[in-house]
């Protein structure tokens, strides 16, 4: 669990982070900490880099320049083991190839790290895991046979099963989100990211990509918004997403409710909404 | 779905879970328990059926007394140790390996239509043997000798495995193999190799054409105590270099991105499964021929008994393949005895069939 030294020092640090593919700079000059028991949002129109940063910051492909460290070392050339013991990742986009019951991918991610565990904490594990996703009632189905959003639901059960089995690790551990409500419906968008909040609160140093600046504003600890591979702003939500900030990032004129004035897009400012107003699902 | 108070969910979710994981785990131990006794019944049948007759009880008696050492040389003990033991045995490991082989490369490609020809083995091997059977045999006459017996093997498995080196070279680029690059430079290369069988065919004598057709439709008929010594330290080896892979095959099942983050060595997994296949499927061709069907369509039936985890299904793959080439081998030298058919014909008048049903059956499934 966090602890209050813990929670000032980073597990995490991405130095001065760039990638350049086909002579264009995706991402230059990135700086970001991940802290346990903070969850970081990214936020950032298509094309922004947002999926780049998370793709280095999970180690699955090295920066072309700047460092990536996990407490102080290096992660360069650390084995895929290595990496899966400390931190679980859920992509945008997974097939799958097989007729895997949703109990089964929720299971690859217990036993990524936890093979050595014994079969009942494997069971609570992956039952935990189901409950926290909502998705216990599908526990026997095809994972083929889910619509988008459950099976993005089973995805995410299934990184915090890896989550749970690394918890030998202690709570020094990181779970990284690219756009984990992309197809969710409302309520599970909320549950989704309540329950990303709790993983946090119990010490895990969570990174989310998110779409949605409603849902960033209302979960996130620190907001860092990308812009064209770079930094545009960081900070508290109710620092970074501003009418300036959105205006300036997403080319989009935003207006809290009340004042919100046909034809522009309405963005509800952080200060006039709240998750504990909507109808959350019980998780 | 509607969002479900908690105390409800936990109700409905707990035993659910419960039951799945039991009858899962429950139905995989029988079906395999039922496959090792068939297999069994089936190597039984295979040394005692032939024109000199053994009855199963008096089989299990002779390869009883075998193991146990003794050395009486009796027409029974001659006929079932000395010819149709090794023949089973071969046919066991073959039927094996094809079948793990093509279940591995259906979990690598996750394609459940993915065989090992896919990856440049079998076109290799076949291209070599036709080469072997239509060019030796022109340069040992010009020689004034016969081409030695071991030429076809060696040849055949000298092609698979170049064939595989060709296909990874190709598909490998900054250090990563590409597994879609490797899938379509394997359908070209089959395309080349094919067009070569084919120029070989129309430059090949009559002698030449019946070996040729013979071998590109498989048969145990050559199957001694010497060919399966040679065969099978490879096949051996393919079977256990890719028996621990299951789980890495289980998380490739969701990409190899999504695999890499549960930890497994992505690039390894996929160095340690081709050459595996290479070599096991390399001997196997070497040794008796193409044994079409039984790579594509074993897994298939497996997984669609035990699921898909790869771990069960290595070993229930192992088991049915043994059983499936064993029995054609069985039904080869036993329904137009005392010829021999290829057995080729027999896997692919049984899997054929079988495979179409299980298309249409589980059309969604696939």
């Amino acid at each position: 669990m966090a602890t209050a030294t813990h929670a000032s020092r980073p597990l995490m640090c991405l130095d001065r982070v760039g990638r350049r593919i086909g002579g264009r700079d995706i991402l230059s000059e990135v700086s970001l900490d991940l802290v346990p028991g903070r969850l970081t949002v990214v936020v950032g129109p298509n094309g922004a880099g947002k999926t780049t940063l998370l793709r280095i910051a999970s180690g699955e492909i090295a920066p072309d320049r700047g460092t990536v460290s996990w407490e102080g070392e290096p992660i360069a050339g650390r084995p895929a083991w290595w990496l899966a013991m400390r931190r679980a990742v859920m992509s945008q986009s997974s097939e799958i190839g097989f007729a895997f019951a949703v109990a089964d991918l929720v299971g690859l991610g217990f036993d990524a790290v936890g093979r050595r565990r014994r079969p009942e904490a494997r069971r609570a594990a992956i039952g935990a895991a189901l409950d926290a996703a909502d998705i216990g009632p599908l526990a026997a189905r095809d994972v083929r046979t889910l619509s988008g959003g459950e099976r993005q639901r089973a995805h995410f059960a299934r990184a915090l099963a890896q989550l749970a089995a690394g918890a030998g690790d202690g709570a020094r551990r990181a779970l990284f989100l690219d756009e984990p409500v992309a197809s969710l419906d409302l309520a599970h968008q909320i549950g989704l990211m309540e329950a990303a909040r709790r993983v946090a609160d119990e010490g895990v140093a969570v990174l989310a990509v998110l779409h949605d600046l409603n849902l960033a504003a209302s979960f996130a600890d620190e907001v860092i918004a990308l812009h064209e591979g770079r930094l545009a702003a960081r900070g508290e939500p109710a620092a970074v997403i501003t009418e300036a900030l959105v205006e300036r990032v997403f080319a989009v004129t935003a207006r809290g409710p009340g004042r919100a004035r046909a034809p522009t897009v309405p963005v509800i400012a952080p200060q006039f909404f709240s998750a504990r107003d909507a109808v959350a699902p019980a998780i | 779905m509607s969002p479900v108070p908690a105390s409800t969910a936990e109700a409905a979710v707990a035993p659910s879970l419960e039951t799945f994981l039991r009858s899962r785990r429950s139905r995989t131990a029988i079906v395999l328990a039922g496959l090792t006794a068939v297999l069994i019944v089936v190597a039984v049948v295979g040394v005692g059926v032939g024109a000199h007759a053994v009855a199963p009880g008096r089989a299990v008696e002779v390869l009883l007394s075998a193991l146990g050492g003794a050395t009486e040389a009796d027409r029974d003990r001659l006929i079932v140790v000395g010819v149709r033991l090794p023949r089973v045995l071969l046919a066991m490991l073959v039927g094996a390996v094809l079948a793990v082989a093509g279940a591995v490369m259906q979990g690598l490609f996750r394609n459940p239509l993915a065989d090992p020809g896919l990856i440049g083995v079998s076109s290799g091997a076949a291209l070599a043997a036709a080469v072997a059977i239509v060019v030796g045999d022109r340069i040992a006459a010009a020689l004034g000798t016969t081409a030695p017996a071991d030429l076809l093997p060696i040849a055949a498995f000298a092609g698979a495995l170049l064939g595989m080196a060709l296909l990874g070279a190709v598909g490998r680029r900054g250090g990563r193999t590409r597994i879609g690059a490797v899938l379509l430079a394997g359908l070209a290369f089959a395309a080349l190799a094919n067009a070569g069988i084919g120029l070989l065919v129309a430059m090949a004598d009559d002698r030449q054409l019946r070996d040729l057709s013979f071998w590109s439709l498989g048969s145990f008929a050559g199957a001694t105590w010497g060919r399966l010594g040679q065969a099978a330290p490879f096949l051996i080896v393919a079977l256990v270099a890719v028996a621990p892979l299951g789980r890495a095959l289980d998380a490739l099942a969701i990409g190899e991105a999504e695999a890499f983050h549960l930890g497994i060595a992505v690039e390894r997994v996929k160095r340690i499964a081709f050459v595996a296949v290479a070599l096991g499927v390399g001997a196997a061709v070497a040794a008796v021929g193409v044994v079409g069907f039984v790579g594509m369509v074993v897994p298939h039936v497996v997984r669609l008994a035990i699921g898909p985890a790869h771990r069960p299904l290595l070993v229930g793959s192992a088991l049915a393949g043994a059983v499936l080439v064993v029995g054609a081998d069985l039904a080869a030298r036993t329904v137009v005895a005392p010829a021999e058919l290829p057995i080729g014909i027999l896997t692919a008048l049984i899997g054929a069939p079988v495979f179409l049903h299980l298309v249409l059956r589980a059309r969604e499934g696939l």
